[in-house]
């Protein structure tokens, strides 16, 4: 219990932490807002004017602190560009960004497992090479690389999947389907190389203890051996790791929002740095950054709980 | 893991055999490149691969073979100063923290995890955008990324190593902390470092590759191959050339950072045992 | 358990596939009645501000003139019509002007317009009452005043020949004092259309202004903005028929000219290279004119306009009609040897070094610097380009106007001085190259008093020949944007500014 207020009070110290990081930043930005969404046509007068109507000439740690003060009462601030809630724009795009993570993360267990599972079954020198090698080049391909050329070999040829832009899941649900199918893979082909090998290596691991050899001595068929009891306790260290590639998948959006023009979270931000809009920036910022560090959280408590009852078990 | 041994070390082969072409490659663009890197042909642009020009050419009527020679320079420089900085700073942070423990200890691991809580992509973006784009800025900004991690498992090495009896001989005679965390652990913990390098050149090529997809990286003319991702996608089905080429480049290059990184952890086992 | 898991798997792929299926049929267009009344129009971003007073960005106003009018009207020759104001008469000194409102106009929020609407729209935007001014537009105005519901005096402190260009919605929108607070979240105007929804990032929504003054105007119900910066999927959005009307690059042309209407518009833009007279050696006009003998404007035209550009030679594009001097744009033919002399006599045989600053929000600038410093390469200039962010361009290189080299594209107007002011010495915020001609402005003085069309006429091309001469910058091209179209729509309108006209869009009969 101790352990996890001591969690809880080190996540709040890293949220400010990265919130003083992302104002600092802001501060030596250089550039000013009111000018770059007016553009060149901007009159001296009316930057002036606007800068003030909008609480900006304001000296900028004071902007700070009440941004401070706004989040405890659960308010996020204004946009500088858009003039509305930042809360109200993330929650507009967070389905997008979801939806996306979560068919990422769909496609990497429904990909990945049953692939360890075969795999893990076929131990021998040269596949354990050639599915290292698998595993690396998954790694190694740069994601917008696999983004385009999934664009090119399969957006092209089937209609079915949108190449770029997104059909919210209220409008159709197969549009909204064939709008992530692509960018969610893209995501997910790098993830699944990481973690079938993780999947592999734990059905492996588990099925050299003592408990698998018994029941196999018992005379149990090899597919109960492996189904029932290997992968059960093998899947538990695997779901552990699901947790860091939530995280990865997050982080993943948003370059893959990019290539695909998906309007989600990660555009929202990279327009909002170009923008300068400082309270749209630091919101998405903590939110990515909450939700990552809840999720390391989450993993870590759930490993704590798994770890004694594993080795009851055995 | 008993057959291991007498296994050879493919992945260490092909990582060197794949790094070793590839720098080769660089060598040779400083001194020749079928055509000018730079060079403006507006009536050539997008031409089909041909004999002439092997790779095909961009929209300016560039050789795509000679800007992927050159931009293989490029990337080979960021990697380098982002496992350079990397190395430097992660070691000095992970070793001060490892090796002092205590709260300095859990000041230096709770910044580091704050560092690590931002997606790298959206550190990067910000790094950037204060020092501004370019080579030596993305590569500034990505040695940033590269440090905590490398300094956690700098600091890993550290706490395992600090109790260990040679140390505490060191810490008996009176030699001073800085000089026992340089002159006596580091060299101990070189392997898992020199692991980490590797893999952190390969992440450094894969990040620079992704912001200048963003635009946020390396700019115009200097060529690097994610910038001419970016530049080719607009051309994605009429010239598919313009996107492999360099796609595939990249690909191949961190594929050997990868093979690499895996072929010393491997061999480095073996030693340990 | 491991064959549910199996049986769930197959279960999810069927799905898929049932669903890519189903699609499929989904896909073709969707808008298979003859008649279509509700569009979908592409626009490249996001616009700055909803309220006109407040907005300044040229994207804004392609998509917002479709619902806020002024005073006058832009024409698609560049001209412009009495709209809100019926009539109106200027004094024989120019000092008073006269504006009769036109009967049954009324803002989409049923109000009719009167002449109270006028002078508050005008004061909000000069700052009267608040001291609060969103712009200088309007400095010359001394008083304004309403002698009856209907009419609308105002009194300047000096003649203005350009007085009337600024009274179009781009400038002064005609806006409804009720409306004063939410004018940015829910704009009201008088426009053939209003406001229903704005998106952040995704789209903005208008529809018919049913009683709107033009009788029979316009054909559509429906127009949905929709904000996609990619051009990849823009044109596909094209090609699903998600979208009706998109710009498209210049490349794609020929792919897409057998299934959409393209239709050429002339921007009536300036895209040029300038430089800061204030540094040395650009303060030598023999190094200027240097640099206007190094560039090539065709081939940067061709790398990256894809050769669709009208070349230019001074500060105006050939779109302003009957102000257009011509015959300069081939003042400087490209010629390496000239370029060198001038450089030569000029103390720099052997060139010199400098840098081209360049914003990264659009392709076209680094395009261009690329061609560009190729170019000066022969001459012995050689030119680092910086890429910077835009923000960061517009603060050094606009704003503190720190800069040696640069890349820019000035937006077109429909009101002559606003194009040629820019380089009036003491206009220090616009004058980005820091052009500093006292027969300049002179000429511009002059031009602004002269109350004879025919003679400012005269005015404007002399002043255009100036800048050739003096080779303020390198005055590369008019780039023009193509447009792809639905086919079955017809009656789009190009104008020198950037507006869609949308009332004027119809289901081809």
């Amino acid at each position: 219990m101790t352990y996890i207020i001591r969690r809880f009070i080190l996540l709040f110290v890293t949220l400010i932490f990265i919130s003083v990081i992302t104002f600092l930043v802001f501060q030596i930005l250089p550039g000013d807002p009111v000018r770059t969404i007016l553009g060149p046509e901007a009159e001296e007068v009316q930057v002036e004017t606007l800068r003030r109507q909008m609480g900006l000439d304001k000296p900028a740690h004071v902007q700070y602190l009440n941004l401070v003060q706004g989040f405890f009462q659960g308010d996020m601030g204004d946009s500088i560009r858009f003039s509305r809630p930042v809360t109200s724009l993330i929650m507009e795009r967070l389905p997008i960004t979801i939806s996306l993570a979560m068919f990422s993360l769909i496609i990497v267990i429904f990909v990945a497992i049953p692939l360890g599972i075969f795999t893990a079954r076929r131990e021998n020198k040269w596949s354990d090479f050639l599915l290292s090698s698998f595993t690396q080049l998954g790694m190694a391909i740069p994601t917008f690389f696999v983004g385009m050329m999934l664009i090119l070999f399969i957006g092209m040829t089937f209609s079915f999947f949108s190449t770029g832009g997104y059909v919210p899941w209220s409008e159709s649900v197969a549009g909204a389907i064939g709008s992530l199918a692509l960018p969610a893979l893209t995501i997910a082909l790098p993830q699944i190389a990481i973690s079938f090998r993780y999947a592999r290596n734990a059905i492996l691991e588990q099925s050299k203890l003592d408990y698998v050899r018994t029941a196999r001595g018992k005379g149990l068929t090899e597919a109960v051996v492996v189904y029932k009891h290997v992968l059960k306790n093998s899947m538990i260290p695997v779901l552990t790791v699901f947790g860091l590639i939530l995280a990865e998948v997050i982080a993943g959006t948003i370059v893959v929002e990019q290539v695909f023009s998906l309007p989600g979270i990660g555009r929202l931000l990279i327009t909002a740095v170009s923008y300068r809009d400082f309270p749209v920036v630091q919101g998405i910022v903590l939110y990515i950054a909450f939700v990552v560090v809840l999720i390391n959280f989450i993993v870590d408590i759930l490993y704590t709980v798994l770890d004694p009852r594993i080795r009851l078990k055995e | 893991m008993s057959g291991r041994k007498k296994r050879k070390n493919l992945n260490l082969i092909f990582g060197l055999v794949i790094l070793l072409f590839f720098f080769i490659v660089m060598l040779i663009s400083f001194f020749y490149t079928p055509y000018d890197v730079n060079a403006i042909a507006v009536s050539k642009k997008l031409q089909a691969p041909s004999a002439a020009h092997w790779f095909g050419t961009d929209t300016f009527g560039r050789d795509i073979l000679s800007r992927i020679m050159a931009g293989t320079q490029t990337a080979f420089f960021v990697g380098a100063i982002v496992v350079t900085m990397g190395i430097v700073f992660g070691t000095i942070i992970g070793g001060i923290a490892g090796y002092l423990g205590g709260w300095i200890d859990e000041l230096i691991m709770r910044a580091v995890d704050g560092l690590m809580a931002f997606p790298g992509i959206i550190l990067a973006i910000m790094i950037v955008a204060v020092f501004g784009t370019g080579i030596v800025n993305t590569a500034i900004a990505l040695g940033i990324l590269a440090t905590p991690g490398i300094a956690r498992i700098a600091r890993s090495g550290f706490i395992q190593n600090k109790e260990l009896e040679y140390v505490a001989a060191a810490k008996a005679i009176g030699v001073h902390p800085m000089k026992i965390i340089f002159r006596e652990i580091l060299p101990n913990i070189y392997s898992p470092l020199i692991v980490a390098a590797s893999v952190a050149f390969a992440i450094a090529l894969l990040a620079e590759a992704s912001l200048s997809y963003l635009g946020l990286g390396v700019q115009p003319p200097d060529p690097s191959l994610g910038r001419m991702l970016k530049e080719s996608q607009e051309y994605l089905t009429s010239s598919p050339w313009f996107t492999l080429a360099p796609g595939l480049t990249i690909t191949l290059l961190v594929l050997g950072f990868y093979m690499l990184s895996n072929g010393i952890r491997d061999l480095t086992d073996h030693r340990s045992k | 358990m491991a064959k549910r898991s199996i049986i769930f798997i197959c279960l999810l792929i069927m799905s898929l596939v049932v669903s890519a299926c189903s699609g499929k049929e989904e896909k073709k267009p969707s808008k298979t009645q003859e008649d279509i009344r509700e569009i979908s129009v592409r626009i490249n971003s996001d616009p700055d501000f909803l309220d006109p007073h407040k907005a300044k960005a040229s994207l804004t106003f392609r998509v917002m003139l479709n619902v806020f009018e002024g005073l006058f009207n832009p024409l698609p020759d560049g001209s412009i019509e009495p709209a809100i104001a019926e009539t109106y008469e200027v004094s024989d000194d120019g000092l008073v002007y006269t504006f009769k409102i036109r009967n049954g106009v009324q803002f989409h929020n049923g109000n009719a317009v009167a002449a109270n609407d006028v002078k508050y729209s005008f004061e909000r935007i000069m700052g009267t009452k608040t001291g609060e001014p969103l712009s200088s537009d309007f400095n010359v105005i001394q008083a304004i005043e309403t002698p009856d519901d209907k009419t609308v005096v105002m009194k300047l402190k000096q003649p203005d020949s350009s007085f009337l260009y600024r009274l179009t919605a781009n400038q002064s929108a005609i806006i409804p004092e009720s409306n004063d607070a939410d004018q940015n979240t829910k704009p009201i105007g008088t426009g053939p259309f209003q406001f229903v929804e704005y998106n952040p990032e995704n789209n903005l929504i208008i529809e018919k202004n049913k009683d709107y003054w033009k009788k029979g105007k316009p054909y559509l119900d429906k127009v949905k903005f929709v904000f996609q910066t990619d051009n990849q999927s823009a044109l596909l959005s094209l090609q699903g028929g998600q979208v009706d009307i998109t710009d498209v690059p210049a490349h794609k042309i020929s792919e897409l000219e057998k299934d959409f209407s393209i239709i050429k518009q002339d921007n009536n833009s300036v895209f040029l290279l300038g430089f800061n007279h204030d540094k040395k050696p650009f303060s030598d006009v023999r190094v200027r004119q240097a640099i206007n003998y190094a560039i090539n404007k065709d081939e940067i035209i061709e790398a990256t306009f894809s050769g669709l550009a009208t070349k230019l030679g001074s500060n105006m594009s050939p779109a302003m009609g009957s102000f257009y001097k011509e015959g300069l744009d081939n003042h400087y033919k490209p010629d390496v040897d000239k370029a060198k002399k001038l450089l030569a006599e000029a103390g720099y045989p052997d060139g010199f070094s400098t840098t081209l600053t360049v914003s990264s929000h659009n392709e076209i600038y680094s395009n261009a610097a690329q061609v560009a410093v190729e170019q000066l390469k022969k001459v012995g200039i050689t030119a680092e380009i910086k890429v910077i962010e835009w923000a960061k361009w517009l603060e050094d290189v606009y704003g503190k106007k720190d800069y040696d080299m640069t890349l820019i594209d000035f937006t077109g107007k429909l009101d002559p001085f606003k194009v040629l002011g820019r380089y009036v010495s003491d206009n220090k915020g616009s004058n980005l190259v820091n052009f500093n001609n006292p027969e300049y402005d002179k000429l511009m003085a002059d031009v602004i008093a002269e109350k004879d069309e025919a003679k400012q006429i005269d005015l404007y091309k002399q002043a255009q020949e100036i800048l050739t001469e003096e080779a303020a910058a390198v005055f590369i091209a008019d780039f023009q944007t193509p447009w792809a179209l639905n086919p079955k729509l017809e009656g789009f309108k190009t104008y020198p500014i950037f507006y869609m006209d949308m009332s004027e869009i119809r289901p081809k009969k």
